[in-house]
């Protein structure tokens, strides 16, 4: 069975896997290093939580993997976005605005 | 990943573990390089890294389980909405799966009979190596000609291919021991019979050299059957004496249940006492079957038999001259009549099931045209083409899988139907039962998946095809299906063609039968009567005509060859003496006589010297 997960949770990962591949063909550990980085080390990315969510959108087609030599010379597999990814990307991208606006309307109401 | 990725992943799983496994590990070693750089001691690099992946053995389960899962969920709620779809039109329903019933039923039921017939491997060691071998003469046209028993020896004696060789003639018996006499169709053989076939008695043993000796061949063997029936199953059969056509004969063996040689349906053997003396010299009336040696080919065989044949002809010119001998693997043979006519009611059913699926696939485009909303729907909300695709097809294969299960009731209720129609006594070239058993049940299957294909893909695509603008406004149900009209037109056209090929077929077909049935074969069978006494029944065949008359001599046991050789020379008139065919028709099956004489001959057939009367 799968772990129970908290929703918002797991569709935030998806968008920052999304976005983190945006910018080129990543490993899953060099997923983990530029959330963690940018984030100024605020978002661990759990290995728990990365590979059945890379593998999920793998099935969804938003993803697509091959097999590719890594910086100290090992065998590493690596993720790059497809044209479906990109266009799942947008997507995320403007449910989030919208998502983090309604939560401030939310808030500001005194 | 698509559909072909994910099934292949099902059936990979080794292979995606491993893959799996080294790119964790991967991921790992390249934290511990990291945390080494960042100044970690080596143990503790590696616990800290070990320790973000947490439990490995669940992480891996879980990211695993994402494929499987989720693949398995789609296909059960496709299905479910199939059925619940199904179950809203039950009168398209019903008709859909009684169309497939029928067509899937009818093939079923004729490919076990074609399956137990002609494809099945006849029921002994090495069936394969198994040849029947006749003479064959060009000067009368006939290939498969029966053996003249000096010739059987010399075949034996100088044939190089095969392994062994054994004779058959058939006779009918009146057997008694205690009680009624009763009347068995049965094989005289060779004693190399049972080790050409190469199968094991039941009880006690089966024929050897000496009791092909003449003077020792008072022995004979049952059927299981046989013994069951008439000697109530008793293991002291063996070694008590029974009476065969009053002589008193010892049984020696019972033979497995079950077991039978084709076309002839015999249940005692007695031995076949062949030797070069005067009283076998003449005639042709053997049949030969014979097991080639190990490693030799058909060609091979033949080549020999052609040289043995030579060598026939050049011992005993007179007889023999201008014929050879043929070569014929036993199941080719035996199923020689049957073979076309099963094939081509193969091909009628297959006929058949194509028309249902036309008009199956016709109901299911009539059908979605009524769907189209619903699809466009559910396009809108975002299903991809292919799981459109896969639904429909989901439905299709529902309806093919309860056809299927209809039609194997139906198929069993026909094959049942059809076995009764055999006449008792027919000799079938298969005595082994005709069941549906798992070779049936493989072939209704795929051919069940074959019909879900061939009925359901092209509906499938076609309705997937949908405007979206089109089917949703309202009243636009002619809309999206312009397309349609061809496609269904193609489908009347091709039913209608296939439908009229089936219903001449069948018309040709029941002429030809009733014909059959209505030759007249130029005697009643059913007066003759069956020898009383005597193991060697006499007769004479007289023909006579105003000026000649041409008496035949007798022989053992006939065979409708030479007695329709008779028949074509008596036609022609022009001879005094003819060879001395001679042949009593045993009473079943009888042979076929020309159904007119010439004008001014007569035909009669009287018994002589006593020994047996066969008066028909």
């Amino acid at each position: 069975m799968l772990k129970p997960k908290n929703d918002l949770l797991q569709g935030t990962l998806a968008l920052l896997v999304l976005k983190t591949l945006a910018r080129g063909p990543v490993h899953g550990y060099g997923i983990t290093l530029h959330i963690q980085m940018v984030s100024k080390d605020f978002l661990r990315v759990e290995e728990g939580s990365l590979y059945p969510a890379l593998h999920r959108m793998e099935q969804d087609g938003w993803v697509s993997a091959e097999w590719g030599i890594s910086e100290n010379n090992r065998r590493a597999r690596y993720y790059r976005l497809t044209a479906k990814g990109r266009k799942q990307l947008t997507e995320e991208e403007k449910n989030w605005e919208r998502l983090t606006q309604a939560v401030a309307h939310v808030l500001s109401f005194a | 990943m698509s559909l072909i990725a994910r099934l292949r992943g099902m059936l990979n799983r080794n292979r995606l573990d491993q893959e799996l496994d080294e790119e964790l590990r991967a991921h790992l070693e390249m934290r511990v390089a990291d945390n080494l750089a960042a100044g970690m001691p080596p143990e503790q690099a590696r616990y800290d890294a070990q320790k973000r992946f947490g439990n490995t053995t669940l992480l891996k389960q879980d990211t695993r389980e994402v494929d499987i899962v989720r693949w398995l969920d789609e296909t059960a709620r496709d299905v479910r909405h199939a059925l619940r779809m199904l179950r809203r039109t039950p009168s398209f329903t019903a008709v859909a799966i009684l169309t497939l019933a029928l067509g899937i039923g009818a093939n079923t039921a004729i490919f076990s009979v074609v399956d137990a017939i002609l494809l099945r491997p006849l029921p002994y060691s090495e069936p394969d190596r198994l040849v029947r071998i006749w003479e064959s003469s060009l000067k009368y046209d006939s290939q498969r000609n029966v053996v003249n028993p000096f010739n059987f020896l010399d075949w034996r004696d100088h044939s190089q291919s095969l392994e062994s060789m054994a004779a058959i003639s058939n006779s009918m018996s009146n057997l008694s021991s205690h009680g009624q006499p009763i009347a068995v169709q049965g094989m005289q053989v060779s004693p190399e019979f049972f080790s050409v076939l190469r199968i094991p008695p039941f009880l006690g043993r089966t024929f050897i050299a000496e009791d092909g000796v003449a003077g020792h061949d008072h022995v004979v063997i049952l059927t299981y059957e046989l013994w069951q029936r008439q000697y109530g199953g008793n293991p002291q059969i063996l070694g008590s004496k029974i009476e065969v056509d009053a002589v008193p004969y010892a049984v020696v063996g019972v033979m497995p249940r079950g077991f039978s040689f084709p076309k002839i349906k015999s249940e005692v053997w007695t031995p076949l006492p062949l030797a070069r003396t005067d009283e076998w010299k003449s005639g042709r009336y053997l049949t030969v079957v014979a097991r080639l040696k190990p490693g030799v080919s058909l060609a091979q065989a033949q080549q020999d038999m052609y040289r043995v044949g030579d060598f026939t002809s050049q011992a005993r010119p007179d007889f023999n001259k201008n014929w050879s001998a043929n070569v014929v693997p036993m199941l080719e043979d035996a199923t020689r009549g049957v073979r076309r006519p099963l094939w081509v009611l193969l091909a009628s059913v297959g006929f058949l099931l194509l028309i249902a699926c036309a008009n199956v696939a016709n109901l299911l485009l009539m059908r979605g045209t009524g769907r189209l909303r619903e699809l466009a729907v559910r396009s809108a909300l975002g299903a991809a083409r292919s799981r459109l695709i896969r639904q429909l097809f989901v439905e299709s294969l529902l309806l093919s899988l309860a056809g299927m299960a209809a039609g194997l009731f139906c198929a069993h209720l026909g094959l049942n139907g059809l076995l009764a129609l055999i006449p008792q006594n027919a000799p079938l070239p298969r005595t082994e039962p005709i069941v549906i058993d798992a070779r049936v049940l493989l072939f209704t299957f795929l051919a069940t998946l074959f019909t879900s294909v061939l009925f359901g893909l092209v509906p499938a695509l076609r309705l997937s095809r949908v405007d979206l603008q089109n089917a949703l406004k309202q009243g636009s149900l002619r809309g999206g299906v312009g397309g349609h009209q061809s496609v269904r037109r193609i489908f009347v056209v091709a039913e209608v063609a296939l439908a009229l090929l089936l219903s001449v077929g069948a018309g040709l077909m029941l002429r030809s039968f009733a014909r059959l049935i209505s030759v007249d074969p130029g005697f009643s069978p059913s007066t003759c009567s069956p020898c009383t006494s005597g193991p060697h029944p006499r007769a004479t065949l007289t023909v006579s005509s105003a000026r000649n008359t041409w008496t035949t001599s007798s022989a053992k046991s006939a065979a409708p060859q030479e007695f329709k050789r008779l028949a074509r020379l008596i036609s022609f008139r022009s001879r005094k003496k003819f060879p001395a065919p001679a042949l009593l028709p045993p009473t079943n099956p009888p042979p076929r006589l020309p159904s007119r004489l010439p004008p001014n001959f007569s035909l009669s057939a009287q018994a002589t010297s006593g020994h047996c009367g066969l008066l028909c």
